[in-house]
């Protein structure tokens, strides 16, 4: 391919590319756990960030220069598109270069982990069949970052790395080691070595979930997901709702209590919590807590999420409130959710009250377990994360990757509803 | 550097990329539209544009005929190219160049109330391109077929007070359709060169009032002057283009597409494409995971 810079190609709009690229790759990384966005919602990203990358693809030399220097400031969006740049051209050099900052970082500081999974999302670009080839070849390399990078392609898309993942599983570096407990979760594979005394909370978060697909629900490991929730910012909604899942009625006040008991910015983890029990009983506690700044909006999403009520189409939205004539709230994750106005809401579940029977656990408004596959063809983001992990917990065989490319998902999702799924 | 100079610049990016993408520097024919206002159009005399063009962007183009018009001429030579060329002639080349960010076009717009400002939200963003496409009749499953066109004129123009109702684009359409054989229900898009007017706009819903014989789902409405600015002559092949690429890359919303052009003089042009089938993702055919569902 010719990485030379056509005459025509102008800098101030290569340099748009490059800035709106990195700008959408960090958004598409958020709205891959939306409480409200779905894949159509992902699709529209996409499809813009394709754009802007062929941009900079078409710009040739000048594209690559650009992207270089953003990746040097080492913002995760910036990670990724001069990574996934590099891989386009079809330049081993480039890839190179794209990786030698990253020789530099150090495992400690929280920022590494945002950048090396802004590469994994690069890499899940990547079509499935030159991954596996460039993921084999990583694994070939001494190097730590090379072989660490090559274990997360493999996973990414899913394939077992056979022996290498045991080497995973005791790597010095914490990012490593989480990758490779993930992808045992993942994929369901056996990882027998304990990690509760890892010092990395995503290790241990993994290791528990991997634990749960392996040895099936157990009260003592759901705890231990929701008490690593808080420390978890990517996975924590995800760990609380699976958690709170496979418990009891008890067991569920006691851990709800428990995360009230804790830090104000996390009380929303209950909420959100409560969706993976599924239990309409919990309905009224989420109308009360609609009128609560920390955590009113997770009230919101816990609302629509179980009921599968669409407050728009009702008139249920209001705005948050307000102190002095500013919003109030803390709650950053849920932003995206719409405000219900408690008086209304509590109105519309008196007369809706009757479609739900206490004890009969639901998701989006329809029946458990049925309602796992439809919410993972058409749910929300942060739902289908759940039905994807809560299908993983009932079936073997590996978790959906609800965050890969939509087009792809698209393609996987016809085997599933040709399956009768959306029937 | 005044419009006139930087058309020719235009023109020669427009060129070079084009015989990078057919892996080639000679055409045997080539024509090249431009605008027939006198600040914008092409002025040289045809030899030393060629040869400048030579020189500049290593082109060869061995017949060059140049045609001044408006934003329609581009399809009025479609049409006049589809009836000249027999099957096994060699290809043309169809160029088209303009500038409206031109301080005569602007100012005359301006003294009419269509120029974008701070202060005159109806009007349009001057913007100026070239755009070169490739006219044969050899079918190619990466080309559009040129399914249908209509050429007609509206009496009413933008500058008219007499009431509009679209009847130029609704028989240029009308035309076009019955070419290709084609309802209005069968489009999947509209590509228009609106430039942000609201007179193209009404035009566009009327027509799209008066067309159709039955009820039919609404089409999907493109206007790719709301990236690159209103481009004149300009306008047509690069709608053209956009077309084909749309449904190359398998974003267009189907096949069958409208493009239609406007001139402020009241010409008004349909060009029907039937673009080629999305491209299959290579990984289509890649082992689908197994997964716990």
């Amino acid at each position: 391919m010719n990485t030379g810079t056509p005459a025509s190609v102008r800098e101030e709009v290569v340099r748009q590319h490059a800035e709106e690229a990195a700008f959408l790759a960090q958004l598409r990384d958020q709205t891959t756990r939306s409480p409200v966005a779905t894949t159509d919602t992902l699709a529209r990203l996409d499809a813009r960030l394709d754009a802007h990358c062929e941009g900079l693809r078409n710009a040739g030399a000048l594209g690559w220069e650009i992207a270089q220097p953003a990746w040097a400031t080492r913002l995760p969006g910036e990670c990724f598109a001069a990574l996934r740049l590099a891989f386009e051209l079809r330049e081993w050099d480039r890839v190179e270069q794209a990786l030698a900052p990253l020789e530099l970082l150090d495992d400690a500081d929280p920022d590494t982990f945002e950048q090396l999974d802004a590469c994994v999302m690069a890499l899940a670009w990547l079509p499935p069949t030159n991954a596996i080839e460039i993921g084999n070849w990583w694994l070939n390399q001494a190097d730590p970052l090379r072989w660490s990078l090559g274990l997360a392609t493999l996973l990414e898309h899913r394939i077992d790395p056979g022996a290498q993942l045991l080497r995973g599983l005791a790597h010095p570096a914490a990012w490593t080691r989480a990758v490779a407990r993930r992808g045992a979760a993942l994929l369901g594979l056996p990882a027998e070595a304990s990690a509760s005394e890892d010092p990395c909370a995503r290790v241990r978060l993994f290791a528990n979930l991997g634990r749960l697909r392996q040895q099936g629900t157990s009260p003592e490991t759901c705890e231990a997901l929701i008490d690593l929730g808080p420390a978890c910012p990517r996975y924590g909604d995800l760990a609380c709702a699976i958690g709170f899942s496979g418990l009891s009625a008890a067991r569920v006040d006691a851990a709800i209590q428990r995360i009230f008991a804790g830090d104000p910015q996390h009380h929303r983890l209950a909420h959100v919590g409560a969706v993976g029990v599924g239990d309409p009983i919990y309905i009224p506690w989420m109308i009360e807590g609609l009128a609560n700044p920390n955590y009113g909006l997770a009230a919101s999403y816990g609302l629509s999420a179980l009921t599968g009520l669409d407050p728009d189409a009702r008139g249920l939205i209001c705005g948050p409130p307000t102190s002095d004539g500013q919003p109030e709230y803390l709650e950053e994750p849920d932003l995206d959710c719409a405000w219900l106005e408690p008086a209304a809401t509590q109105a519309w579940w008196a007369e809706t009250a009757s479609e739900f029977s206490p004890g009969r656990r639901v998701m989006f408004g329809r029946p458990l377990p049925d309602a796992l596959r439809l919410t993972l063809i058409a749910g929300p983001q942060r739902l289908r994360a759940l039905a994807a992990w809560r299908l993983g917990l009932l079936r073997p065989g590996a978790i959906f990757a609800y965050d890969a490319p939509v087009a792809r998902q698209r393609r996987w999702l016809t085997h599933l509803r040709a399956t009768g799924a959306s029937t | 550097m005044p419009a006139a100079q930087r058309v020719i610049e235009l023109l020669v990016c427009a060129l070079a990329q084009s015989a990078r993408q057919l892996e080639t520097t000679v055409f045997d024919r080539c024509v090249l539209v431009c605008s027939n206002a006198p600040t914008r159009r092409v002025r040289a005399d045809l030899d030393p544009l060629a040869q400048l063009i030579l020189d500049r962007s290593g082109v060869q183009l061995r017949s060059l005929e140049l045609i001044c018009g408006d934003e329609t001429s581009c399809a009025v030579v479609l049409s006049r190219l589809r009836a000249e060329l027999e099957p096994g002639d060699e290809p043309v080349l169809l160029c088209a160049v303009d500038s409206l960010v031109d301080i005569h076009t602007m100012a005359q717009a301006n003294l009419h109330k269509r120029l974008r400002t701070e202060t005159n939200g109806d009007g349009f963003i001057p913007g100026e391109a070239a755009a070169c496409v490739l006219v044969t009749t050899s079918p190619s499953p990466t080309a559009s077929r040129v399914a249908g066109l209509g050429v007609a004129h509206e009496p009413a123009t933008i500058l008219d007070t007499r009431p509009h109702d679209a009847r130029g684009m609704t028989n240029a359409a009308r035309a076009a359709l019955a070419e290709a054989g084609w309802r209005f229900a069968d489009l999947d898009l509209w590509l228009a060169d609106l430039g942000g007017e609201q007179y193209e706009f009404n035009e566009i819903a009327l027509c799209c009032a008066r067309l159709p014989t039955e009820r039919c789902p609404s089409i999907a409405l493109w206007h790719p002057s709301e990236y690159f600015g209103s481009v004149g002559v300009a306008a047509g092949p690069a709608a053209w283009m956009l077309a084909t690429q749309a449904s190359r890359g398998g974003w267009a919303p189907g096949r069958r597409l409208l493009c239609s052009s406007t001139a402020a003089a009241g010409a008004r042009s349909i060009v029907l494409l039937e673009a080629p089938t999305a491209e299959p993702p290579s990984e289509r055919l890649d082992p689908v995971p197994r997964w716990a569902w």
